[in-house]
């Protein structure tokens, strides 16, 4: 009588084994290939026997081919990862399983009986109900929750360490109370506990990942609030530096005004302490300094005045002498803010870097209207030992496009190669490097 | 042929000053004709001048802030510049008006005279500035650089042909590279157009036209051409065959 029963184990666990597969083929789509499938397959066969002689093994065997698996397609999942989504794969199959068990027993009553036929459809039924309740979830993990985009935020690893942690202390929780259950209890009451344990952790599961993963997008917006914050201290304490730096201005211009009207009332006339007076003004009072341009403020386009807000903020944080001017009214077209941008980045960070070679570093900006046009000029001093070959740093020859990395260049190349209204010229000339960038209007 | 010289400044006195030492150089030089032929303090009555006069040789003492006018001093320079790429123009001002690279693109001034430094330097260098648009305007009238003219927008560029290594297209747009000794200009235009402007230019590359007058030597291997300042840039092959049947002298062993 036992002839049917131990058959319809095996034909249950294999459907199992292979149902494991198919759901980490379901939650890694990378992993399907035609070879694996088969391998799986084949696999999941050979794991059945296998399981016949040496109970539970086959879940270590499937671990380890699932590794095998994840290395030869050469995927960058990291091994916490890897290590969950086989663990979820297991459990979820393991609940369903019981549940299915459960249905057929305890709802159709379809034991294992001695009765051949009851127990070929108790097992045709538990597989299906296995296999569609299986299927249900990981497409609504998939499609309903975007599993994908959720691995893709998750890159954060004490939130990995937690999941891997919590999955791997429910699996171990499972897997001791299937162990007790088999050898203590009979049947049914194994399969009750089962189902109870399994759907208790997945309750846990997915409470503890939801949290998690709302507590890290919390912390993802702080993060992005905090950098926007620095940037925005940034700002105003240049704009306090100038402040207090106009108001010393004006007070010496005062000190130098009451000067001269006693030089002058001491009715030497003498011009020379005037011109005394003069030089001192010319030496002491710092005018050229940092009576920036208030036109700067007045850009229409916020990502060309950020980026250019910006790199004058880190080239004076890097002690370097900046001269920006902006001209009246200028009308950056809205349509090539994006490639201007990423153009005066690259070049400001170019002639930064260019700059600090030198002793005393200079960098000049300016941003001049035409009838027709705009131009960008972004201006360094070079160390007088550096020799520019302008070809090269372009690489615009027509074949010998080597890799020039780390200069950027290139990519400025690429964006003004794809657009006829953004032209290019750059000069050396007296030791200084200059990049010219012309913004022609729509014709 | 007459340099016309013209001041504007809103300051009475000090316009009368810059009249003054004007005027002790003109007599200083008396081989030289030149002449003072408008002194005003408001812009407009350059404009004016500009109109009636498009053709003079002209020199330019400028203020850069007019209090009285909506007219800017680099408004009123643009304009002279975009009718007269000759004209020498002196911006005289205090120090925080200055806005060097703006003015240097748009204007091309000869110089910025500040007026904090003093009288005495103002003088010395209006001296050396009328010293230097004598010695390149009115002296070589006949000497002339053969030059390249285009256009990016509404401004001219002069650029002296030998210093042009050569020109280079690129694919995706109507846009040409002008590459020369120490700087490289991208202009609308195409290699064709160009080729009529500089006949004796060689065609080395569908995209290439180079300066046969700046070549230094061919490399046969790499099929390259290399120019006298160091750079280089491809030749094809045919065109290899046909240039150094031309040039024997250039190829290098």
């Amino acid at each position: 009588m036992e002839q049917f029963i131990i058959p319809s184990w095996l034909v249950l666990d294999f459907s199992n084994t292979l149902l494991m597969y198919i759901s980490i083929f379901l939650l890694i789509p990378n992993l399907y290939s035609k070879r694996n499938v088969i391998l799986s397959f084949s696999l999941s066969l050979l794991f059945t026997f296998i399981d016949f002689y040496f109970p539970n093994a086959s879940l270590l065997l499937t671990f380890f081919t699932y590794l095998l698996f994840l290395k030869q397609s050469k995927l960058n999942i990291n091994l916490p990862i890897q290590i969950i989504l086989f663990l979820v794969s297991f459990l979820l199959t393991s609940l369903t399983q019981g549940i299915a068990s459960y249905f057929v027993i305890k709802v159709f009553n379809l034991g294992f009986s001695v009765y051949s036929f009851k127990t070929l459809l108790g097992t045709i039924l538990l597989t299906l109900i296995n296999y569609t309740l299986t299927l249900l979830i990981i497409i609504i993990l998939k499609f309903i929750l975007h599993l994908d985009t959720i691995q893709n935020i998750i890159h954060n690893k004490t939130v990995i360490k937690m999941a891997l942690l919590s999955t791997i202390v429910i699996t171990v929780s499972y897997a001791s109370l299937i162990l007790m259950s088999r050898h203590e209890f009979n049947q049914l009451t194994y399969l009750k506990t089962t189902l109870l344990v399994s759907l208790m952790s997945t309750i846990f599961i997915v409470i503890g990942s939801i949290m998690l993963v709302m507590g890290y997008m919390k912390e993802v917006r702080s993060k992005y609030e905090i950098r926007h914050l620095k940037e925005r201290n940034l700002y105003i304490e240049e704009l306090e530096r100038k402040n207090t730096e106009l108001r010393r201005f004006k007070h010496d211009y005062k000190n130098l005004l009451t000067s001269l009207s006693v030089s002058l009332r001491s009715n030497n006339s003498n011009n020379d302490s005037i011109q005394r007076l003069l030089d001192y003004a010319d030496s002491n009072v710092d005018m050229t300094s940092t009576v920036e341009n208030a036109n700067l403020y007045h850009l229409n386009d916020d990502l060309v005045k950020g980026i250019i807000i910006t790199k004058l903020v880190a080239a004076k944080n890097k002690h370097i002498e900046t001269n920006f001017e902006v001209d009246q009214s200028i009308l950056i077209p809205k349509t090539l803010s994006v490639e201007i941008t990423r153009i005066l980045g690259i070049l400001f960070d170019n002639a930064i870097e260019a700059s600090l070679l030198t002793n005393n570093p200079e960098i000049s900006f300016a941003l001049v209207t035409f009838d027709s046009y705009l131009e960008f000029i972004v201006k360094n001093n070079i160390a007088s030992s550096e020799k520019i070959n302008l070809d090269q740093i372009y690489q615009t020859g027509y074949t010998s496009k080597k890799d020039h990395n780390g200069l950027g260049l290139s990519t400025v190349n690429k964006i003004i190669h794809s657009n006829s209204n953004l032209l290019l010229q750059n000069k050396v000339k007296d030791g200084y490097f200059s990049t010219i960038l012309t913004i022609l209007e729509d014709k | 042929m007459l340099l016309n010289i013209i001041i504007c400044e809103d300051d009475r006195t000090l316009r009368m000053y810059y009249q003054l030492i004007i005027k002790d150089y003109i007599k200083s030089h008396p081989d030289i004709d030149m002449k003072i032929m408008l002194s005003t303090g408001n812009p407009n009555d350059v404009n004016i001048y500009l109109d009636n006069n498009p053709k003079e040789m002209k020199f330019f003492l400028l203020d850069i802030e007019f209090p009285n006018s909506k007219i800017r001093g680099i408004d009123l320079a643009t304009k002279i510049r975009k009718n007269d790429l000759n004209a020498k123009i002196v911006f005289i001002t205090t120090h925080e008006e200055l806005m060097p690279m703006i003015f240097e693109r748009k204007v091309e001034p000869l110089d910025y005279i500040t007026k904090e430094k003093g009288i005495n330097n103002i003088k010395r260098k209006i001296y050396t500035d009328l010293d230097i648009t004598v010695e390149r305007l009115v002296r070589p009238q006949n000497k002339r650089l053969k030059e390249f003219n285009f256009r990016i927008g509404s401004k001219q560029y002069n650029f002296d042909i030998n210093q042009i290594n050569y020109f280079e297209s690129l694919e995706h747009t109507t846009n040409v590279f002008l590459h020369a000794t120490n700087q490289n200009i991208e202009f609308p235009d195409t290699l064709k157009s160009i080729s009529h402007k500089v006949p004796y230019f060689y065609r080395a590359h569908k995209s290439l036209l180079i300066n046969p007058n700046n070549t230094q030597s061919i490399n046969k291997k790499e099929r390259k051409i290399y120019f006298k300042d160091g750079s280089s840039c491809d030749i094809s092959r045919r065109r290899l065959v046909d240039f150094s049947r031309e040039h024997p002298d250039l190829i290098k062993k």
